[in-house]
Order: structure tokens, then sequence, then C-alpha cells
């Protein structure tokens, strides 16, 4: 145990982990919107978390920016599986009889 | 007879549930047309296998698979005839100073916006506003949206399904989420000056 080699690779930890936080500080709001959006489609790497989660705490357009991309998904989710059942909108007569011919005419063919 | 049944199922298929399916068709795809042609196709298919249904589901539920697929097959079909790089850039863009710093005037304009769940969670006209914004997403966004969004498809499937890149991938559905607030953004703004009264 050489104390100067200790000291050396103490001092590499402890510089490496300063350097990814300045990462993390300077790293532009536009990269972290990114990762703010691939957060919902792909599990980040632990860099990218740490960048992420580091700039978050400091940057309070990027925590709005992620909680609007938040309630959107929500809405989206909800918007999937209740316009289907609630919205308003009909199948036009016109659309359900074309197809309804075009049915019977299949059947026809295949007699 | 067997000619009868056929059509009468159809007939009855179509008065029973043919508005559902036809929203949920249009919820996923640009126009009525599309989803006129994606449920005449469904019904088709559902035709020639009616055997296989043992009611194990609601005759609903069987059918809204089979027109899932066709929608996933819809895409399939569009993406076969797209370019990368994609071109343009999302309206995120604009968003950033040369530093990819928030632009902060921009945010002041427009980007106030808070979203209220308690105003706005159960209201039909956020579900209308945003049916119209994503009827306005470009083809590729719209693609992928859709799969992954709406119908919950695993990132997997729609890279091999749409055959394209991750990274293209990953690109389109920021944009089309950047896309989709910019839109809701402004639409709820135009609303809340010209009523609020709700």
């Amino acid at each position: 145990m050489n104390p100067v080699k200790l000291l050396k690779a103490c001092y590499r930890k402890v510089d490496h982990w300063y350097k990814l936080c300045y990462n993390a500080v300077f790293y532009s709001c536009e990269h972290i919107s990114r990762l703010t959006s691939e957060m919902q489609d792909r599990p980040l790497g632990l860099r990218e978390r740490v960048t992420h989660w580091v700039h978050m705490r400091m940057c309070s357009w990027c925590r709005r920016y992620a909680s609007q991309l938040q309630f959107l998904r929500r809405q989206f989710g909800h918007y999937a599986e209740r316009y289907p059942e609630e919205a308003d909108t009909k199948m036009p007569d016109d659309a359900k009889s074309r197809i309804l011919k075009k049915i019977s005419d299949s059947s026809k063919d295949s007699l | 007879m067997v000619q009868e049944t056929r059509d009468q199922l159809a007939e009855r298929w179509l008065s029973q549930y043919g508005d559902y399916l036809f929203r949920y068709a249009l919820s996923r795809v640009k126009d009525a047309s599309q989803a006129e042609d994606l449920i005449q196709e469904t019904l088709i298919i559902a035709l020639q296998k009616i055997e296989t249904f043992q009611g194990r589901s609601s005759e609903k539920t069987w059918l809204t698979g089979i027109l899932r697929y066709r929608i996933l097959d819809h895409y399939r079909k569009q993406s076969r005839d797209w370019r990368f790089p994609v071109a343009g850039e999302g309206p995120e863009g604009g968003w950033f100073d040369e530093e990819g710093h928030w632009n902060r005037a921009l945010n002041d304009a427009g980007m106030e916006w808070e979203p209220d769940p308690s105003s706005l969670l159960d209201r039909k006209e956020f579900m209308e506003a945003l049916h119209a914004c994503i009827q306005q997403l470009p083809d590729k966004a719209a693609a992928v949206f859709v799969q992954r969004e709406l119908e919950f498809q695993k990132t997997s499937t729609i890279l091999e399904v749409l055959n394209i890149s991750e990274s293209n991938l990953w690109v389109l559905l920021h944009r089309a989420r950047n896309m989709l607030k910019l839109c809701i953004q402004s639409k709820w703004d135009t609303e809340a000056k010209s009523g609020g009264a709700s």
C-alpha cells in the first residue's frame, strides 16, 4: 500500500465525479430535454441518469418541461382509451353501406 | 343460407360496434376515408376467421384486436416509402438559444402553460383538442406516436415493423411530443383568452 498511489487513485475518483457533475451542470437544456423525452421510451445509462438528475435539481425550466411531458403522456393514455368510447363522431351511414356492399360483393365472388 | 348469415353478421357488427370501431380507427389514422378502409378490411378478415372466434373475449374486443393489427399494417405499408434522415426540424429548434438553453423571450410568450389537471382531465373539449392536434402531425411522427403512445407498443416492435433506426425513433418521438405540446398550448391559450368562464 503505497500512500502516494492511494492518494492518486483517490484523486482520480474525485476528479472523475467532479467532471461528471461539472458536465451535468453545463449540459445544455436542449440535450436534457431530449433525455427527458427518451426516458419515456428507454432506460437511460448511468451517466445519462446522473446528468439528468443533477440538471433537474438546478433548472426549473427543464423541470417544468418534464412535468408537461408527463402530463401529456397521461392525457395520451386517456385519449387512446376514451376517444373511441366517448367522442361524438359516428360512422357515416354511406360509409356503412359502402362497406356492406363490398362485403356482400366479395362473398358472391367467392361462391 | 350461408350467404345470408354472412351479410347479416357484418350488418349486425356494423350497427353494434361500427361507431366504436370507426372512432378507434379515426383516433389512430389521418382521416375518415382511411378509417373506413381499415374497418372494411377488419370485417372481411373477421368473417374469414369467424370459426376461430370462440367467445373467450367479447366480440367487440375481438374485432378491436383485428383492427389494431390492420392499423399496424397500415403504418408498415406507409413506412416503405419513407426516406431518412428526417427532413426539417421540430418546433423545439426555436426553443433554445445558441448555447442550447431555453430561450426566455419565447418562453415568456407561450410556455407559461402549467397544466391544471383538475380543470381539464375530464373535459371532452380537451380530448377533441388533442384529437385535432394529433391529426396534424406529419406522417412519420404520427406513425411512431400512434404506435408508442396510443397503442402502447414496445419500442422493439415499432423498430421492426416500421424498419427504422433507434436514433430516428427517438428523434421522431421527441418531435411528435413537442409538436403536440405546442399545439395543445396554443389551443389552450386561445380558449383561456376567448372564454375562460367554464
